[in-house]
């Protein structure tokens, strides 16, 4: 799902450029996805630069001719425990061919206790797409989880562990809660009040904020993942197969064959399933803002990318008899980024 | 001369049997098994104990019947001694599972309760301490009405003819008494209280101590590779926005 740019900056190149055009203040902002890992930085050109990079890897027998291959056609690779392993999107590309399945160092939102690999290779990744500290300790501000309302998840584990990755990079971590940060991206119009709804891969997180204060704050543990898994168990074909059919180009609204159904029926059970969820944490919650004025509903994330997700989204709020006063509800014109976007602003702003 | 007494014969048969149950055997691959009562045998010891005293010149006729009827009565008293240790051991585990049973509903009950009225009654902040505090109150006193049952059902552990049975009891109700014992720790957490004194922060760095120092030698190309990068609408509106809430703008 990345857009190819012609433009592509790097990072030394972001630092030259300050001097000459606009202030560019210090401060990155990292989205770690289950699917996908973002750094988000301020350019020369009043906008930000996103890397993107997917959050997987793929392991291959080692020899020198396979080494020249893969330097030949750019693919990134490591060699770790004698083995060749090839990171990021190349690793999902390299996996649809043999069908394969790509290895994860994330599940459920958290970093996964299943991978033993995970830790190196998710570093690895972090290391590309932020890159080096333009001051020693700048602030990066990372996106974790909210805790999950269906599973056990260890949260404070899971930040300490990004904390300490992102001070070993010369950074200052500091987490701020995915669906925040959406919040913090998409909501200046609105004072950030409202409500920002991270749709990712292992997860959904939802956020009601009141002018940038979060008061409610949860995850669900269903995700892409979730309809990946889902589709490929009713299709019979493997995860990353199913990721590929869902992230070809479906519309959910107007499936056209088996597979597009399938995708079109586990998204419209993702999506009531959240709503139904925050709706009944704003019933049986405690503390909750009393809203006098509509508040808009923000959604993001790499699986709120689909063909007609907001249309159907709309559908299922209709049928859901939500407790509050909705205005807009809206898709961040850049899902995928905006995550890593509004963990920027928060890094730029500080404490 | 050494007479076999039947209490004697008993002790030995009991000493000597093992217990096993009709799944162990069928692992074992017996598929049928021939069986015979302890009283049979004794029997059958007494009968040719008996026949043979009777043959031998060494006791008269008279000192072997006394002999008989003191074994029979010996054998009869130890038989009932049994019987009555099997009613008292089936008695306790029959208890047990009633007061498992019992401490299940309850928690389910209060578990019930717990859930809804911790959603439910929100705003009655005063009156929803008082209640937690009293549930939890109450689920201290069913934990230690398990410990109780625990300590009964290890009890008649002790006889063999119980023993698998009190086992899976004893099993079950530790299993509730782990699981109670972390609902009151929620509980008092989120009462504000709490058996545990909450541990520092814990700090991860040292855990890539060890592998720092192997990145950087790892064999890679990602040095030569051009990273795919996107550009977006910048964030200035965001944090004049933010610094207007803040009062600095």
């Amino acid at each position: 799902m990345h857009t190819d740019d012609d433009n592509t900056m790097n990072h030394d190149e972001v630092a030259t450029a300050t001097s000459d055009t606009t202030e560019i203040m210090l401060g990155k902002g990292l989205d770690i996805g289950t699917a996908n890992l973002a750094a988000a930085v301020q350019n020369s050109e009043d906008g930000i630069t996103v890397t993107v990079e997917r959050n997987a890897f793929l392991d291959i027998g080692s020899d020198v001719y396979s080494k020249n291959m893969l330097t030949k056609l750019k693919v990134p690779y490591v060699v770790h425990n004698s083995k060749i392993v090839v990171l990021g999107e190349s690793a999902f590309e390299l996996a649809n061919v043999f069908g394969k399945e790509t290895r994860r160092p994330m599940s459920d939102g958290m970093i996964s206790p299943c991978e033993v690999d995970a830790m190196p290779m998710i570093k690895l990744i972090i290391n590309k797409v932020l890159g080096e500290p333009r001051e020693q300790g700048e602030n990066c501000y990372f996106s974790v989880p909210a805790e999950s309302l269906d599973v056990d998840n260890n949260i404070v584990y899971h930040q300490g562990l990004f904390e300490g990755v992102l001070n070993k990079l010369g950074y200052t971590g500091k987490a701020i809660n995915e669906a925040h940060a959406v919040v913090f991206s998409e909501l200046a119009d609105q004072d950030f009040t409202g409500i920002g709804i991270s749709f990712g891969g292992g997860m959904a997180n939802a956020c009601v904020a009141y002018k940038t204060i979060p008061c409610l704050q949860f995850s669900v543990a269903r995700g892409g993942d979730w309809i990946d898994s889902n589709v490929a168990n009713v299709l019979g074909i493997n995860k990353s197969r199913a990721t590929y059919l869902k992230e070809r180009g479906v519309d959910i609204r107007d499936p056209k064959n088996r597979e597009d159904e399938a995708i079109s029926i586990y998204y419209r059970n993702l999506i009531s399933y959240t709503l139904e969820n925050i709706k009944n944490r704003f019933e049986t919650g405690e503390n909750m803002p009393m809203f006098n004025e509509p508040i808009d509903i923000a959604c993001a994330g790499g699986t709120a990318l689909v063909g007609g997700f907001i249309e159907v989204f709309r559908d299922e709020f209709a049928k859901t008899d939500f407790p509050i006063p909705i205005g807009r509800i809206f898709r961040a014109e850049d899902a995928l980024q905006s995550v890593a976007k509004g963990c920027l602003v928060a890094a730029v702003i500080g404490d | 001369m050494e007479i076999t007494k039947p209490d004697a014969v008993n002790e030995e048969l009991l000493a000597k049997s093992q217990t096993l149950s009709l799944d162990d055997l069928r692992r074992k691959g017996k598929d049928k098994v021939k069986v015979i009562r302890a009283s049979d045998v004794t029997a059958m010891i007494s009968e040719t104990v008996d026949r043979v005293l009777r043959e031998s010149s060494a006791l008269s006729d008279e000192d072997v019947e006394t002999l008989v009827q003191k074994g029979t009565k010996e054998f009869k008293r130890v038989f009932r001694e049994r019987q009555l240790e099997r009613q008292r051991a089936a008695q306790e585990l029959q208890d047990s599972q009633a007061e498992l049973q019992a401490a299940n509903t309850r928690i389910k009950e209060l578990e019930g309760v717990i859930d809804t009225s911790v959603d439910r009654c929100a705003p009655q902040e005063e009156q929803n301490s008082e209640l937690m505090m009293r549930m939890v109150t109450e689920m201290a006193e069913i934990r230690a009405e398990l410990a109780k049952a625990q300590e009964a059902a290890q009890g008649s552990q002790s006889s063999a003819a119980a023993a698998p049975e009190t086992d899976g009891v004893s099993k079950a109700l530790d299993q509730i008494s782990a699981s109670l014992n972390s609902r009151l720790e929620q509980f008092g957490k989120k009462l504000g209280i709490s058996s545990a004194v909450e541990a520092r922060d814990v700090k991860h760095e040292s855990l890539f101590d060890s592998d720092s120092d192997g990145d950087a030698n790892m064999e890679s190309n990602m040095g030569d590779m051009e990273l795919k990068q996107n550009t977006g609408g910048g964030i200035a509106g965001n944090l004049a926005r933010l610094k207007k809430l803040k009062g600095d703008g």
